[in-house]
C-alpha cells in the first residue's frame, strides 16, 4: 500500500483543478478569453466556435495584445497585468484580474496563441498543450490577439463525459456572447457557430441597437427605457412591457459596471416593481446596467466571476425597484397598452399573405375614441386577491400538510380519502366564479380551485393520451410563420421528436424563423403561434432536466392554454362533471406546478376563528 | 322633429341597424341610433365604426328634424309597444324625446345628432347586381369557414371576385376552406376585394328569400349593399388573399367517392355521440372497396358505421376534425356528392356530383 504522504502538486495539476472551477464548459472559455479581448481594449471581437466549442473556439480581437517577453507568462498561474496587489482588487475596473483563466483553458486543451502589441515590429506565435509550451515562433499577424482553442477536455476524460451535446454546448456559448454583446454596446462583435453568423453587433455604443441585434425586431416596439440616479449607483438600460414578458428568466440581463451577472436580489426587486403589471408565471424582459463605485461591490465571489457581493444590499434593492418602478410609471403616460399586440407578438401570417389590416374606414372620427380601462384600483384589488390566494396556498404547501390548525392542504399523502368520496359532497356554493364549496361530513368542508382542477384534469388527460401513442395533429392549409430567437431555433431543432410527439409538424425556414404545419387537435382554437412559443418557452426553462421532465411541462403548457380560465361559472351540473374527473385522477391534490387544488376546512377550524373555542 | 309611423315598420328598422350598433361601451353616441327624417322618409342609421346599416321606412313628417336616441332603450320601447297602433316621435330643441302610441306616453333623453359619425359615401362606378335569394345562399354556404384568427387577420372575411361571367366568393381558415361560384352573365370583371364575415352575415339576415335585386357597389376601402329601403356599408379588409386555387390544384387525387350526403353526414353525427365537451377526438374513415366505416373512439365509448359508396381508386384510411365535415355536409343540399382524397396526409376536396357551384377542402388529421 503507498504511504499518503503530502506532496506539493505539479504545477499542471493544480491548474487542472483551478480548471474544474472555472472552466466548466465551452461556454466559460468564451467567456474568459472575450472579457480578455474586452480588458484589452479591442474594438472589434470576433468568435467562432464549432461543434458547441468542444472542437474549437476562436476568439481574436483588435486589441493591445501581448508583448513577446510576457507571453509565456500569461500561460502562469497567477500571472495578470490587471492587478499587482491585494489592495488593487477593492477596485478593480477591468473584467479579469485572477490571472487564472488562461493557464486553467490551456491545461485542458490544445490551445494557440498569435499575438502582436501596436510597437512590436511583427507577431508571436505559441503553441500550448496541455499546459505545456510545445512552440514559440514569430508570426505577421496584425496588432491584436488571436487565441484558438481546440479538442476541450481531451487529457481530462472524466470532465469530457460531462459536456451536453453540441447543439446544447453551442446554446450555452451563444447566451453568453449575447450577454457580453449587451454589456458592451461599444464593441463590434461578430459571433458564428459551425460557419453560420448567429450574431453581429455594430459598436456604435447603443444599447438599443444592441438589444435588436440579439433579440429582433418584435421586441424594439415593447421597450421602455430606464434611467435613474440617486445617491448611491445609477441604473440604465431597457425593460419590456407585458407583451415581452416570457415563461422564463432567460431574458433578463443584469450588468454591474459592464460585467454580466447573476443576482438574486436584483432580480427580486424587479419583478417586484413589475408585481401588478404582468401575470403571474411570466417574467419581465430586461437588460438594466448598474454603475456603481467600485468600492461598492465585491466581485471576487466565485472564480467564475458571474456573481458579487454589495455592500449595501439593501439599498441596491432599494435602487431598482424604484428605477423600474418609474420607467413602469413613465412609460404608462406616453405608451398605452394594447390589447391584442401580444397576440401578434411574433406570431406572423404564413409567407403567402403579407397582410397589415388597417381600418381605413371612418379614419377622422375614431381619433375621438377613448378607451376606458378597469379603475387601477379594481384591476389592482382583484389581481392581489388572486395572489394572495395562491402565495398563502403555496408557502402552505411546502411546510407540508399542517398549515395551521383551521385548513389544511389536502394532498395525496394525508390518506383522507376525500376523493373517492366527492359525491357524496354537498355543493354549498361557489365563490367568486373561482372556488368550489363542498360541505362534506357534518364536520368537515372542502374548498376546490376550479381553474386549478381543470387545468389538472386536462394535463392528465393529455399525459395519458401521449404515452399511448403521439398525439392526433390537424394539418394546416395556410402554414404558420414564427419567429424565434436563435437560440430557441437551436432548441427547438434539438427537441424535434419530443415536439412532433406532441402533434406539432415543424420546419426551420432559417436561423430565426419556424414554419408550422400541422398542430396538435388538442390545442385547436387556440392561438397557435402562442402556444408553440409557450412550448420554446418550457424548453428553455426547463434547461438540463431529462426528456420526460421536458416533455411534461410542454404538455402542461398545453393544459393551461386549455383550461377553462378562473372566473367562468359553472352550474351544478358541471361541477358535478369536474368532480367526478377529479376522482378518476392520478393526482388530483396539486396542478402540475405544485399549487393545491383542494384545501380543507373543519367545522372546529371555523369554529375557533370565530372564537367559539379555544 | 315630429314624425308618425306604423310599429312594425319602426321595429323592423330599428332591430335591423341595431346589428350595426356597438355594444362595446366605448363612446356614447356609437351607443346610439340616428333618427333623421329627409325627403318625406324616415332614416335610422347604427355606426360601429366598422360597418354601418342605414334603414328607411314611410311615415308621416309634420316636422324635420334629427336626433340620436340610445339604441337599447328605443328598441325596447319598439318592441314593446302594441303592434295596432302606430307611434309617433316628437322632439324638442334639447333633443328631449317624447314617444306616443295611443294612451301610452314616454319621455327619454335623446342626444345632439351632431357627434353622429357619417357613413361613408361608396362610389357608383363599380357595381354588381344578384338576386337576393341568390346572394343569400351563397354566403350561406361559405360564412361558417370564414376564419376568427386575429394573426391573420385576412381570413377574418370572405373573399368575392368576378371574373369570366361569375361571382366567386372564397372563405378559408386555415383548416378548410368554401368556394361558392354564382354564374352572373354579364357581370363586371375584376372585382377582388375581401369582406369581413361579420358584416356578411349581417347582410345574410337583411337579405330577403326572393327575387328582389341586392347592388352591391365596391371600391378600393369600403362596399355598399343597397338592398332598396336598406343598404349596409362595411370597411374592406386590406391586404392579398391567398391564391386560394393553388391548395387543391396541383394536387394528385388517388382517391375518389361518390356518396349519399345524408347518410355520411348522419354518420358524422351519430360517430360524434362520443365526443363530448371539450374532447376534440378525430373520427376516422377506412374505405375499403365500396364501403366506407366510419369510427370513432373515447373514453366514453366507440362507434362504428357503415357506408356504401363508389369508389375509383385506392383504399385509404384518414382521419378528420367531425366538425369540418358536418358544417360542409349541412351547407349543401346535393343528395350526392363526390369526395376526392389525396393520400391521408393531403386535401381533401367536396363538391356536388352535378355542377361547379360549390367546392369545399378540408385537411385531415394525422393519427397514428
Ligand atoms: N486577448 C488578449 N489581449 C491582450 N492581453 C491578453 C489577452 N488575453 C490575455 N491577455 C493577458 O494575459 C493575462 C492572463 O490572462 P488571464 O485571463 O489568465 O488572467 P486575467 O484576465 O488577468 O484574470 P482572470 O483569471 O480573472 O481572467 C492577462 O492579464 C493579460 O495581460
Ligand atoms: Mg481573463
Amino acid at each position: 500500500m503507498m504511504m499518503n504522504r503530502i506532496v506539493i502538486l505539479d504545477e499542471n495539476t493544480s491548474n487542472q483543478i483551478a480548471a474544474g472551477e472555472v472552466i466548466e464548459r465551452p461556454a466559460s472559455i468564451v467567456k474568459e478569453m472575450v472579457e480578455n479581448s474586452i480588458d484589452a481594449g479591442a474594438c472589434n471581437i470576433s468568435i467562432e466556435i464549432t461543434k458547441g466549442g468542444i472542437s474549437l473556439i476562436r476568439v481574436s480581437d483588435d486589441g493591445s495584445g501581448i508583448y513577446a517577453d510576457d507571453v509565456e507568462m500569461a500561460f502562469e498561474r497567477h500571472g495578470t497585468s490587471k492587478i499587482r496587489k491585494a489592495d488593487d482588487l477593492k477596485t478593480v475596473a477591468t473584467m479579469g484580474f485572477r490571472g487564472e483563466a488562461l493557464p486553467s483553458i490551456a491545461s485542458v486543451s490544445r490551445l494557440e496563441m498569435d499575438t502582436r502589441t501596436q510597437e512590436a515590429e511583427s507577431g508571436v506565435k505559441i503553441k500550448v498543450t496541455g499546459g505545456d509550451i510545445v512552440s514559440k515562433v514569430t508570426s505577421n499577424r496584425q496588432p491584436g490577439t488571436t487565441i484558438t482553442v481546440r479538442d476541450l477536455f481531451y487529457n481530462v476524460p472524466a470532465r469530457y463525459k460531462f459536456l451536453k451535446n453540441d447543439q446544447t454546448e453551442t446554446r450555452y456559448c451563444t447566451d453568453i456572447v449575447t450577454r457580453i454583446a449587451l454589456a458592451h454596446p461599444e464593441i463590434s462583435f461578430t459571433y458564428s457557430a459551425n460557419k453560420t453568423e448567429i450574431l453581429r453587433t455594430p459598436g456604435d455604443k447603443s444599447l438599443q441597437s444592441a438589444i435588436y441585434c440579439a433579440y429582433g425586431r418584435e421586441i424594439m416596439s415593447n421597450l421602455f427605457p430606464v434611467d435613474y440616479r440617486d445617491s448611491l449607483c445609477r441604473i440604465t438600460g431597457y425593460t419590456g412591457n407585458r407583451f415581452a414578458a416570457r415563461g422564463n428568466r432567460q431574458n433578463q440581463t443584469i450588468l454591474v459596471n459592464g460585467r454580466y451577472i447573476k443576482d438574486a436580489t436584483i432580480t427580486k426587486a424587479v419583478e417586484k416593481a413589475y408585481e401588478t403589471e404582468i401575470m403571474k408565471g411570466k417574467f419581465p424582459f430586461y437588460v438594466l446596467n448598474l454603475e456603481i463605485d467600485a468600492g461598492q461591490v465585491d466581485v471576487n465571489v466565485h472564480p467564475a466571476k458571474t456573481e458579487v457581493r454589495f455592500q449595501r444590499g439593501n439599498e441596491i434593492f432599494n435602487s431598482f425597484y424604484s428605477a423600474v418602478r418609474a420607467a413602469i410609471d413613465t412609460s404608462r403616460g406616453i405608451t398605452p397598452a394594447e390589447a391584442g399586440a401580444a397576440k401578434i407578438r411574433r406570431t406572423e401570417p404564413a409567407r403567402e399573405e403579407p397582410v397589415v389590416v388597417k381600418s381605413t374606414f371612418f379614419d377622422n372620427e375614431t381619433k375621438k375614441i377613448e378607451r376606458k380601462p378597469m379603475p387601477a384600483e379594481v384591476h389592482e384589488a382583484l389581481v392581489n386577491a388572486r395572489r394572495q390566494f395562491y402565495d398563502g396556498a403555496a408557502d402552505v404547501n411546502s411546510n407540508f400538510l399542517e398549515v395551521s390548525e383551521e385548513y389544511k392542504v389536502v394532498k395525496e399523502t394525508s390518506g383522507m380519502g376525500h376523493i373517492r368520496v366527492l359525491e357524496n359532497a354537498r355543493i354549498a356554493g361557489v365563490l367568486f366564479n373561482t372556488f368550489i364549496l363542498l360541505e362534506y361530513t357534518d364536520e368537515e368542508m372542502l374548498v376546490i380551485d376550479q381553474h386549478a382542477a381543470h387545468e389538472r384534469i386536462t394535463y392528465e388527460g393529455l399525459l395519458k393520451k401521449r404515452k399511448e401513442r403521439n398525439m392526433d395533429s390537424q394539418k394546416l392549409m395556410v402554414p404558420i410563420r414564427v419567429r424565434l430567437d436563435r437560440k430557441d431555433a437551436v432548441l427547438v431543432e434539438e427537441n424535434r421528436s419530443m415536439i412532433e410527439g406532441l402533434g406539432f409538424d415543424f420546419d426551420l425556414l432559417g436561423p430565426d424563423e419556424a414554419v408550422i404545419r400541422a398542430l396538435p387537435v388538442e390545442i385547436f382554437g387556440e392561438n397557435v403561434g402562442e402556444v408553440f412559443l409557450g412550448l420554446v418557452d418550457s424548453l428553455e426553462g426547463s434547461g438540463k432536466q431529462d426528456a420526460d421532465i421536458i416533455e411534461k411541462e410542454a404538455i402542461y403548457q398545453m393544459a393551461c392554454k386549455n383550461s377553462v380560465k378562473a372566473n367562468t361559472a359553472l352550474s351544478d351540473i358541471e361541477i358535478n362533471a369536474l368532480l367526478s374527473q377529479l376522482k378518476g385522477l392520478e393526482n388530483p391534490y396539486t396542478c402540475p406546478h405544485g399549487r393545491p387544488v383542494i384545501l380543507t376546512l373543519t367545522r372546529r377550524g371555523l369554529e375557533k376563528i370565530f372564537k367559539r373555542i379555544v | 322633429m315630429k314624425f308618425n309611423c306604423a310599429k312594425t315598420d319602426l321595429l323592423e328598422a330599428v332591430s335591423a341597424v341595431q346589428r350595426a350598433v356597438s355594444n362595446k361601451n366605448i363612446f356614447t353616441v356609437l351607443e346610439g341610433i340616428l333618427i333623421t327624417t329627409a325627403d318625406g322618409n324616415i332614416v335610422l342609421r347604427g355606426n360601429d365604426m366598422e360597418k354601418g346599416i342605414e334603414y328607411t321606412i314611410e311615415g308621416n313628417i309634420e316636422e324635420n328634424g334629427s336626433v340620436i336616441v340610445n339604441s337599447r332603450i328605443f328598441g325596447d320601447i319598439a318592441r314593446k309597444m302594441p303592434a295596432e297602433n302606430n307611434i309617433t316621435v316628437i322632439t324638442d330643441q334639447n333633443y328631449n324625446v317624447k314617444i306616443d302610441s295611443g294612451s301610452i306616453h314616454m319621455d327619454i333623453k335623446g342626444m345632439d345628432p351632431e357627434g353622429f359619425p357619417a357613413i361613408p359615401e361608396v362610389d357608383k362606378e363599380n357595381s354588381i347586381e344578384i338576386d337576393q335569394e341568390f346572394f343569400r345562399e351563397m354566403i350561406r354556404q361559405v360564412i361558417f369557414s370564414v376564419g376568427n384568427d386575429d394573426s391573420k387577420p385576412i381570413f377574418k372575411g370572405a373573399l368575392m371576385e368576378s371574373k369570366e361571367n361569375s361571382l366567386n366568393m372564397v372563405s378559408l381558415d386555415g383548416y378548410r376552406m368554401s368556394i361558392r361560384r354564382e354564374s352572373l352573365l354579364g357581370t363586371k370583371e375584376g372585382m377582388n376585394v375581401v369582406v369581413p364575415g361579420r358584416a356578411l352575415s349581417e347582410v345574410m339576415r337583411l337579405l330577403k328569400n326572393d327575387d328582389d335585386k341586392v347592388n352591391i357597389y365596391y371600391e378600393n376601402s369600403q362596399i355598399l349593399f343597397d338592398l332598396g329601403n336598406c343598404k349596409l356599408v362595411s370597411n374592406l379588409l386590406q391586404g392579398e388573399y391567398l391564391n386560394y386555387r393553388s391548395i387543391y390544384q396541383s394536387q394528385k387525387f388517388d382517391t375518389e367517392i361518390v356518396i349519399d350526403r345524408e347518410k355520411i353526414m348522419e354518420g358524422i353525427d351519430r360517430a360524434m355521440i362520443v365526443i363530448t365537451g371539450d374532447n376534440k377526438s378525430p373520427v376516422s374513415m377506412v374505405i375499403e372497396n365500396d364501403e366506407m366505416t366510419v369510427n370513432s373512439k373515447t373514453e366514453i365509448g366507440t362507434v362504428t358505421e357503415k357506408i356504401s359508396l363508389e369508389k375509383t381508386g385506392l383504399d385509404l384510411r384518414i382521419a378528420f376534425n367531425p366538425k369540418f365535415l358536418l358544417d360542409v355536409f349541412k351547407s349543401i343540399n346535393d343528395e350526392r356528392i363526390k369526395i376526392s382524397f389525396a393520400g391521408s396526409d393531403g386535401p381533401c376536396v367536396i363538391e356536388p356530383v352535378n355542377g361547379e357551384e360549390f367546392l369545399y377542402v378540408v385537411l385531415p388529421v394525422r393519427t397514428s
